[in-house]
């Protein structure tokens, strides 16, 4: 597959974009500048082989911008200003539902080698058991999503009390509504799922 | 305070990461850029560390917050390109701690050493 610079340079631009805005302010343009030097590298080394090239770089960027936006939210100084700032708060929501979102096309679509490379790490020796980790893999997912929920509400609110009405901010609505319709799904699907335990019906599990 | 910092600051137990390691190697003969860095690490490395932008700059930016590091003036690369670029120096504080990390290094070379678990074929004198 050939890969014309400029489209590539747009997309690695698109990407930076999400890094947190003062991290983007001081390094954003090094980062495009390095990335061309990279690239104009490879291209001379590689000629036609650039797809793997580029597929680790974004991969690569992709983690370092949510290790940021996670060392922001970490330090705590920064989790006012996401709230704050309505992009940096769709983007923090849409984020947040990922890892439930991914685990569950993984399992309900069997996606391998995923599902048994998740399902090895996820569950303890013998195969039955769901492991420490495991639990702390599907606690992690769960609650993302209700924080992802109120972070991406926030700005909505803001717009409704203002007066500037439900869709002054678009995408944080969408956002909004399919982490709420998402939540819903999850927590129905709990209830029809253990309902029958509740009533006492035996083997129900 | 940056965890960077705390290892600097007097906490001995905790190492630097293999990043910030070799961006403090790199920057050790003079002041580079970031794709200069790159390159550097891995030559220092013999290929096998890989660094890509996201990597760099995060470190960039913990160091640069530690004090390990100082931007340096932009100028231009007269081998490269017409573009400027931001130059990366290290501190006094950066050549403390690589020499910290280098002597934890020294220390766990000499104990691999009189475990006998080095190959005779290395060279390295503790």
């Amino acid at each position: 597959m050939k890969f014309e610079k400029e489209t590539v340079r747009i997309l690695y631009k698109k990407l930076l974009a999400l890094y947190p805005r003062l991290f983007r302010e001081q390094f954003g343009e090094s980062m495009e500048q390095t990335f061309n030097d990279l690239y104009h590298e490879r291209k001379q080394q590689a000629g036609q082989g650039l797809f793997g090239f580029v597929l680790w770089m974004s991969i690569e960027t992709f983690a370092g911008v949510i290790k940021e936006h996670l060392i922001q939210i970490k330090r705590g100084a920064n989790m006012e200003n996401t709230i704050s700032n309505h992009k940096s708060a769709a983007i923090v929501g849409f984020l947040s539902a990922m890892p439930l979102a991914i685990l569950l096309l993984i399992q309900v679509y069997d996606i391998e080698p995923l599902k048994g490379f998740f399902e090895t790490l996820t569950t303890e020796a013998d195969g039955h058991q769901i492991s420490a980790l495991g639990r702390i893999f599907e606690a992690s997912a769960l609650l993302l999503l209700p924080l992802g929920f109120v972070i991406s509400l926030v700005p909505v609110m803001r717009n409704v009390r203002a007066g500037d009405g439900l869709t002054a901010n678009p995408v944080n609505l969408l956002i909004t509504v399919a982490l709420f319709i998402f939540i819903a799904i999850l927590v129905i699907s709990i209830i029809i799922d253990q309902y029958p335990c509740w009533i006492g019906i035996p083997n129900c599990d | 305070m940056d965890i960077v910092w705390r290892m600097v600051a007097g906490n001995k137990k905790t190492s630097l990461t293999p990043a910030v390691f070799h961006i403090l190697l790199a920057l050790s003969s003079g002041e580079l850029h970031g794709y200069a860095i790159i390159k550097q690490v891995e030559a220092d490395s013999q290929g096998k560390v890989n660094m890509g932008a996201g990597t760099l700059y995060g470190s960039l930016k913990r160091m640069l917050d530690a004090g390990l590091l100082k931007e340096s003036e932009k100028r231009v690369d007269v081998e490269m390109d017409d573009a400027r670029r931001i130059y990366y120096r290290i501190t006094g504080v950066g050549e403390k701690a690589l020499a910290a990390e280098l002597e934890r290094y020294r220390h766990i070379v000499g104990v691999a050493k009189k475990l006998e678990l080095i190959p005779k074929t290395f060279s390295y004198e503790v």
